[in-house]
């Protein structure tokens, strides 16, 4: 016995789950835009910005997946012309077939093209099939100083069709999926868009920690950039700001997310109509007890909150440091580095220069010695050992 | 098949097993593909007469040794005229120049192996433009290549070109049934082997084996029996560091003995394996003398790049070698006999075998000496293996699964390796991280692979050891040697890695798991 790649694969298979993967999306997407709660503040429904669309898809392909393993998949060995009609209803036919691929800030469903080149992710696959007229559910605005990039985190999306159209897209669909369909546009429309990026974002502990450790090590070349910056009296700004996104999307994932996350959880757990999918739910969505309140997690909350502080002053004084600056005609130049000097001693990290007068000799950018070597030691403290 | 049901799709290929089930060899097809590299083989030697042939390991080594040691009408060519692309660079220049140098892939996609060895030659000032010394031959090409060249050259010669990609997995899948019914790994050319037959019954043999280790069996699609005999990283089975290059990694690295059955009823080759890491820089290794001797300059000196590595894993394959040999003689079995093999074609009568193909791997390999020094690990064990009957020991819980489990479990980790390549490459390709791109190696390591195997599936180490075998077994699974960075140490070193084997098996894999999902659990 060896096994057969070629005699386990099906024809046009993947055609038919791409489409239909992409019209349950849009379903959830029309659900979440067109809903309106009276009891909460609207949050400019209607369109979905990209971060939060990407984890809405996360979410769903998690859940989806999980019940497809629960139900589709012990079909998967038989052969096609015996399944019979009630095994094909009672069954969610297929996993999302795009694979979770780690991206800037998080692990997102995308297209895979070669090893050399970067992933592409959802929302501007789904934008490239729009522009090619080849989907027509969703409309994606990128931002208008960034027209050509629709990864950029201002893109919106919204439903394409009209709500009319949205049950004549569920057919094909087997009676179960439109049944889990059905439950997670009534459970995902009732959460704002801070809950679907979190509920998106994390899954277990294992992958949060994951997640975490691979913010640390994408802001590396960014630490190394402003090391050299800084040493060669560089302006460093645009290296500390990255920097800066790194530090807090580890501060959002270690800690900040939880509670949208657990109101995410319970929401749609009290949402869903049935009791295998809210078994399927629970199991593929972990408790925040058990992603936030291991050790390993509190240290790794802490590394962050360090991360965050040091990054944050870095980029405070990279702000100032740049020519186009003119700090002494700012009331707010001092203000902000305190507060950054105040995230530093919650850190627990003191001896750094609290005033911008011991950074910069006189009113110029250019930084004093002593100054220069206490921000390499800051910048140090963030690389990788 | 209606709309609604289309998402189940049609079978992409018929099962042309028909009632014996969809992962058997089929007989017919693998003769004539046997006839059919036979022929194309024999043509080239015949008209073209090389001097030299390369082939790329392992499939090219396996398929020539096939042809060569298998079959009614065996090819007609000597293991002395053969290298591995592996090890062209051991070879002085003058042993290559002038001569008539035909380079041998079975499978052409892109063309990179040839390319690679093509490149090789030329950077060596080998290869001569007029006297075009060199042939490039392949047995099966993609359509993808035809459209482009070898640094401006095209193959000279081929069997099958223009394939699809369903074609030319399906040449593949036939070619890998012929070698897994010829014996597989023992077509290999890189371990050493010695031969056992048995007339106490299989069940002994595995009791023998759990004095020590956790013997694991299975079926290869050849229908042969196989066993994976794991040793983990225990005191009883410690490498000495002192025989070995300073600074060596000796913990999580392969460390086996496979034993495959032959054609010979009641008759299994032992194969041992074992692949320590070794430093990339830190100078030459100063060898022990009957090592040094045995191995010859070309590898201790260094001059060839991976030369140590192998030369290494050669010297250390004698430990599990031992530890088995002595556990088979520890047991209470007395009908069994091991053969060891004869140290040249001459004395051939008396063992039946040589390790005379391993000189494509090794070219500067002294198979007298080695031979040598197996037959005194043999007597050492036997001698140390018969004072250890007098002691009273209980042997370890049999771990035993069925076929299709493993074979299951084999795609579960196939998958799950191909992903985490994928993912790894993902990360590298988005950031030009230093972090990112030194984890980024074309493969995985073994510690790697048993670390998904644990923690994702929760399986017992000699379970994922022989998952391997399987993968390997089923050209699956392609391994490397790599620069790694140990992440303990932050040391450098070559170290075996894993990977799906090219671009078609990768392709099929991530097909399938874009169809059927990724396995539970990770």
């Amino acid at each position: 016995m060896g096994f057969d790649l070629l005699t386990l694969l099906r024809r046009d298979r993947d055609g038919v789950q791409c489409e239909r993967t992409f019209r349950a999306v849009y379903l959830l997407l029309s659900a979440w835009c067109r809903f309106k709660d009276p009891q909460r503040p609207t949050e400019g429904r209607g369109k979905l910005q990209a971060i939060p669309f990407d984890k809405l898809i996360m979410a769903f392909a998690r859940f989806w997946n999980e019940t497809f393993r629960r139900t589709g998949e012990k079909l998967k060995k038989k052969e096609p012309q015996t399944i019979t009609d009630q095994e094909h209803q009672y069954a969610v036919t297929f996993p999302v077939p795009f694979p979770e691929l780690p991206g800037k800030h998080g692990a997102g469903l995308a297209v895979r093209h070669d090893d050399d080149s970067p992933p592409e992710f959802m929302v501007k696959v789904l934008y490239r099939l729009r522009q090619d007229d080849i989907l027509p559910y969703f409309d994606i605005v990128p931002p208008v100083d960034a027209p050509q990039e629709p990864n950029d985190y201002r893109t919106t999306i919204e439903p394409a069709l009209s709500a009319a159209a949205d049950d004549g897209l569920l057919e094909d669909f087997t009676q179960k999926e439109r049944e889990v369909i059905r439950d997670l546009q009534n459970a995902f429309k009732r959460l704002t868009a801070e809950e679907l990026r979190a509920l998106g974002t994390h899954e277990n502990f294992e992958k949060t920690a994951a997640d975490i450790e691979r913010e640390f090590r994408w802001m590396q070349n960014a630490v190394s950039e402003m090391h050299r910056c800084i040493r060669a009296g560089m302006p460093f700004h645009q290296a500390a700001q990255e920097v800066l996104e790194f530090a807090d999307e580890a501060c959002r994932k270690s800690e900040r997310n939880r509670e949208n996350y657990v109101n995410a959880r319970n929401r749609v757990l009290a949402e869903l109509n049935h009791a295998d999918t809210k078994q399927a739910f629970e199991d593929c969505q972990a408790s925040h007890v058990d992603i936030w309140d291991r050790n390993e997690m509190k240290q790794l909350a802490k590394r962050a909150r360090c991360g965050y502080a040091r990054a944050r002053y870095l980029e405070r004084i990279a702000h100032w440091a740049s020519p186009a600056k003119q700090r002494s005609l700012s009331r707010n130049a001092e203000a902000a580095l305190a507060e950054a000097i105040a995230e530093l001693t919650s850190a627990g990290i003191r001896g750094l220069p609290e005033s911008l007068d011991h950074v910069f000799v006189g009113s110029s950018t250019v930084l004093q010695e002593a100054a220069k070597e206490k921000l390499l030691e800051v910048v140090a403290a963030l690389k990788i050992p | 098949m209606n709309a609604t049901k289309s998402i189940w799709g049609e079978p992409l290929v018929s099962d042309r097993k028909g009632a014996k089930g969809s992962f058997d060899c089929f007989e017919a097809e693998d003769d004539s593909i046997e006839r059919e590299l036979r022929t194309f083989l024999d043509a080239e030697i015949r008209s073209w007469k090389p001097d030299i042939i390369v082939v790329y390991e392992r499939k090219g080594t396996a398929i020539l040794r096939a042809l060569i040691e298998c079959g009614d009408t065996p090819l007609d060519w000597s293991w002395a005229k053969v290298i591995s692309s592996t090890s062209l660079d051991q070879l002085p220049d003058d042993a290559l120049r002038n001569r008539r140098i035909l380079i041998f892939d079975d499978m052409v996609r892109t063309g990179g192996h040839i390319r690679k060895a093509l490149e090789a030659l030329k950077a060596r000032g080998v290869f001569d433009e007029q006297s075009r010394n060199v042939r490039l031959v392949a047995f099966a090409v993609h359509q993808q290549f035809t459209r482009s060249s070898i640094g401006g050259r095209w193959l000279d010669s081929w069997f099958y070109r223009d394939l699809t990609t369903t074609a030319y997995a399906k040449i593949r899948d036939r070619i890998i049934c012929l070698l897994q019914k010829s014996g597989s790994l023992m077509l290999d050319t890189e371990h050493i082997e010695v031969r056992i037959r048995m007339r106490e019954g299989f069940n002994r043999l595995l009791t023998a084996l759990r004095r020590r280790s956790d013997p694991v069996e299975f079926r290869s699609a050849g229908g042969r029996t196989n066993i994976t005999v794991f040793y983990p990283d225990d005191a009883s089975h410690k490498l000495p560091a002192d025989r070995f290059p300073e600074n060596s990694g000796f913990t999580h690295i392969v460390k086996k003995c496979r034993i495959v059955e032959r054609d010979t009823p009641d008759e299994f080759a032992i194969i041992p394996i074992c692949l320590p890491a070794i430093p990339t820089q830190d100078g030459s290794w100063v060898a022990w003398d009957n090592d040094a001797r045995m191995l010859g300059d070309g590898i201790t000196n260094r001059i060839a790049e991976l030369a140590t590595f192998y030369g290494v894993a050669l010297v250390a394959s004698l430990y599990p070698l031992e530890w088995i040999l002595k556990d088979l003689y520890a047991s209470e079995m007395e009908d069994f006999v091991i053969t060891l093999p004869s140290d040249s074609d001459a004395s051939l009568s008396r063992s039946g075998y040589t390790l005379n193909h391993l000189k494509v791997m090794y070219p500067s390999l002294r198979t007298d000496l080695l031979t040598r020094q197996i037959a005194e690990v043999e007597k050492r064990a036997h001698t140390e293996g018969r004072e250890l009957r007098r002691l009273k020991h209980q042997p370890r819980p049999a771990l035993s699964f069925p076929n299709e489990e493993l074979y299951a479990n084999a795609m579960s980790l196939l998958q799950a390796i191909r992903h985490t390549l994928d993912a790894r490459k993902a990360e590298a390709s988005q950031t030009s991280s230093e972090v990112a791109v030194q984890r980024c190696t074309k493969g995985l390591r073994a510690s790697q692979i048993f670390r998904l195997g644990t923690e994702k599936f929760g399986w017992e180490p000699p379970r994922i050891s022989t998952l391997f075998d399987i993968l390997i077994d089923d050209a699956k699974l392609v391994t490397r040697v790599e620069r790694t960075l140990d992440e303990e140490t932050n040391r450098e070193r070559w170290t075996r890695t894993f990977e799906p084997d090219g671009e078609v098996v990768s392709d099929l894999v991530r097909r399938y798991t874009a169809q059927w999902g990724l396995p539970r659990g990770f």
